[in-house]
């Protein structure tokens, strides 16, 4: 399988969901809630299916190139959003959620990669999997804390309640940040085995401390009660433009070219 | 968490009146900030040296001794306010301020004002030193008021906050007693010389043979190039082609066949013959047939390396068939180390395996590139980092913390 085949998936995938969607928002009856579940969760199955596919085609874990880490984000993404959705019931997210891993996907089908089976000396260690897969489950929390924040925003101004999207907002930022400490850290216990230091300030690794130091800032902010909301909900917002430099602008950054996190094209 | 502080600031209160806040918090990061800047232009040739072993160990004990005894007898305004919220988001803010100039500005020397006030080399400057310091005295009173009413719900708050400490400090003090060492080793010769990090040759305690250097690489594959810029235009998504024998795929109008694929070969009388000379070079030879034009052509390929030239296939005036460099897979150095003429051990070391010997990691770094795998020379680094326990202690800490984090979210840790 390469990924020649892929757009036959996304299209597959997209469909189910829509319908899945369209099922929640049109059929009220609860017995049917769950008929929807299983057209979403046979979307990802979709995706999944076609991931192990390539891993298994390529020889090597995909999580070499930006377009692989895109196909892992929509899976989390997209599982995210259907676990809040049945245990909260928020149906926004949901929708927010999967239209972003659409979006993820339909990125790859317009400048889909070359298929490519090496991988570098260093990157064959068993830290590679779980590096990269928390990071991408961190990416996706934080994206829903900063989706969120911006709801929060657009409640207050317009004077209505916004305490619970709060604690959803902080509630995602506390799983995404843990998770981002777990990908921070782990980078640092394998690079230590690679290369003999657990910290080179390779420009990957000063945007990761700066996106886990913005994160920082907005949680020390909120737990202060009568810390200013609006300034700790535009953090957050902010926090997610930073965190997408780390991930896609440092591909862009003459400075970053020699960095082994370099994505390869 | 930090209300009890928090409650009694005022909107009208005068700067500088207790409790301090935001306000206060901001001038002392400034000043701070400030202070840096200019002793870091006022000093500029002077390079801060932190002391090794065992006065960085002084240094750490002496901090925490400071902390405590401050969290415990300074003036309560003082102590609280540094345990506070504004102060903690104020010295988060200001070593972010730090990694921010980091990532835009290179790390390396250059000449100007750029360099005069410290701005190339910010992890080794004055305002780095100060921010770093102030940190841990914020981190450190934080603990300490929390160590006051110590209970199972604080664990994760003390594993965070004090394995942040033990990380920050560990790793700054200790980075004095860090030792790297470069070698390249040469084939069937014992080494007791290597390169420290500012170039300068000393001899190690031991002397190191390379045995054998080994290189596995990918199989080299096909692709069909533009003659002009040598890149592939193979349509992406698509998988460059296979190299095996009767292995047969089409590119527009082209159809190919591999007809025999040598993986080590020497070139003799534009012919490709099977051979394991040193320098021998994958080659394939490969029949193309154009559908519309009729056109057949047959001949061989190969990547060319420091031995033979590159040989493609020329399909028109602008593409060609072409062979990609094999990149490496694997590369693994047997070492044997001697510590005296008859008293020695092998060991094998590969990239993300290295090995200790005699208190030092020693780790494969690289090989001579433009030979490959006729390379005679291995690059190996050998690092001691007496700190490294204390360092793992405080990365353990922390994702022990962050796993609580994760597992019961804020409204269980924030309770309280």
């Amino acid at each position: 399988m390469t990924w020649t085949s892929f757009p036959l998936y996304v299209y597959l995938t997209t469909a189910l969901w829509i319908v899945g969607l369209l099922f929640l928002i049109f059929v009220k009856s609860k017995t049917y809630s769950w008929f929807a579940a299983v057209f979403l969760v046979l979307g990802v199955g979709g995706l999944a299916c076609f991931t192990i596919n390539l891993w298994i085609s390529l020889d090597r874990p995909p999580f070499r190139t930006l377009g692989e880490t895109r196909l892992w984000y929509s899976i989390f993404l997209s599982v995210i959003g259907i676990i809040i959705y049945y245990r909260w019931k928020i149906f926004w997210m949901l929708a927010y959620t999967l239209t972003l891993a659409v979006l993820f996907m339909f990125i790859n089908i317009m400048s889909p990669e070359t298929f490519d089976k090496t991988l570098m000396p260093a990157l064959q260690s068993p830290w590679f999997i779980p590096h990269v897969v928390v990071y991408i489950i961190a990416y996706a929390f934080l994206a829903v804390s900063s989706l969120t924040a911006l709801k929060g925003l657009v409640l207050m101004k317009k004077n209505m309640d916004y305490d619970p999207t709060l604690k959803l907002a902080d509630n995602m930022v506390y799983l995404g940040f843990a998770f981002l400490t777990f990908g921070l850290l782990f980078g640092a216990l394998w690079a230590k085995e690679a290369w003999g230091n657990y910290w080179t300030w390779d420009p990957k690794e000063t945007w990761a401390l700066l996106t886990w130091l913005v994160y920082l800032i907005y949680i020390h902010l909120r737990i202060r009660k009568k810390s200013n909301t609006t300034q700790a909900l535009w953090i957050l917002t902010f926090a997610f433009i930073v965190l997408l430099i780390c991930w896609f602008g440092l591909n862009y950054l003459p400075a970053a070219q020699n960095s082994v996190h370099i994505y390869t094209s | 968490m930090h209300t009890d502080i928090d409650n009694s600031e005022k909107t009208s209160k005068q700067i500088w009146e207790r409790p301090w806040g935001f306000k206060e918090s901001i001038l002392i990061n400034l000043a701070l900030l400030i202070a840096g800047f200019v002793l870091e232009f006022v000093l500029s040739e002077y390079k801060i040296t932190l002391p090794g072993w065992p006065i960085n160990l002084v240094i750490a004990i002496g901090l925490i001794v400071v902390f405590w005894i401050s969290s415990r007898f300074l003036n309560k305004g003082i102590t609280s306010f540094l345990s506070s919220v504004p102060a903690a988001v104020i010295s988060i803010s200001f070593v972010m301020f730090l990694v921010l100039l980091m990532a835009f500005i290179p790390q390396q020397r250059q000449e100007g004002w750029i360099q005069t006030w410290g701005l190339t080399h910010l992890k080794n400057s004055w305002p780095y030193l100060f921010s770093a310091i102030y940190l841990l005295a914020v981190l450190g009173h934080t603990i300490f008021k929390r160590l006051n009413k110590f209970n199972l719900k604080n664990i994760a708050f003390f594993l965070n906050h004090a394995g942040l400490w033990i990380l920050i400090a560990s790793a700054s003090l200790g980075a004095a007693d860090l030792k790297i060492f470069n070698m390249n080793l040469v084939l069937d010769r014992a080494i007791f010389m290597a390169e420290d990090e500012n170039g300068t040759m000393q001899q190690l305690p031991f002397a190191i043979k390379l045995l054998e250097f080994d290189i596995e690489e990918y199989p080299p594959s096909l692709a069909i190039i533009d003659n002009e810029s040598s890149k592939i235009v193979t349509k992406k998504g698509d998988k460059l082609f296979d190299v095996n024998a009767g292995s047969k795929f089409n590119w527009d109008a082209w159809q190919f066949e591999i007809l025999q694929y040598i993986s080590k070969a020497k070139y003799k009388d534009g012919q490709y013959e099977s051979s394991s000379i040193m320098g021998a070079t994958p080659a394939v030879e490969v029949k193309a047939v154009n559908v519309n034009s009729g056109t057949e052509k047959s001949g061989w390929i190969s990547a060319g390396n420091f031995m033979y030239e590159k040989q493609l296939m020329p399909l028109d005036e602008t593409l060609s068939l072409a062979m990609t460099i094999q990149s490496p897979k694997k590369f693994s150095s047997k070492l044997r180390i001697f510590k005296t003429v008859s008293e020695y051990q092998d060991a094998e070391i590969i990239v993300n395996k290295p090995i200790e010997a005699f208190g030092y990691k020693i780790y494969q770094v690289g090989y001579d590139e433009k030979m490959g795998k006729w390379s005679k020379m291995s690059a190996i680094q050998l690092i001691r980092d007496p700190w490294l326990p204390a360092v793992y202690t405080g990365i353990f800490m922390i994702l022990a913390g962050s796993l609580y984090l994760a597992l019961t979210g804020k409204s269980k840790t924030n309770k309280d």
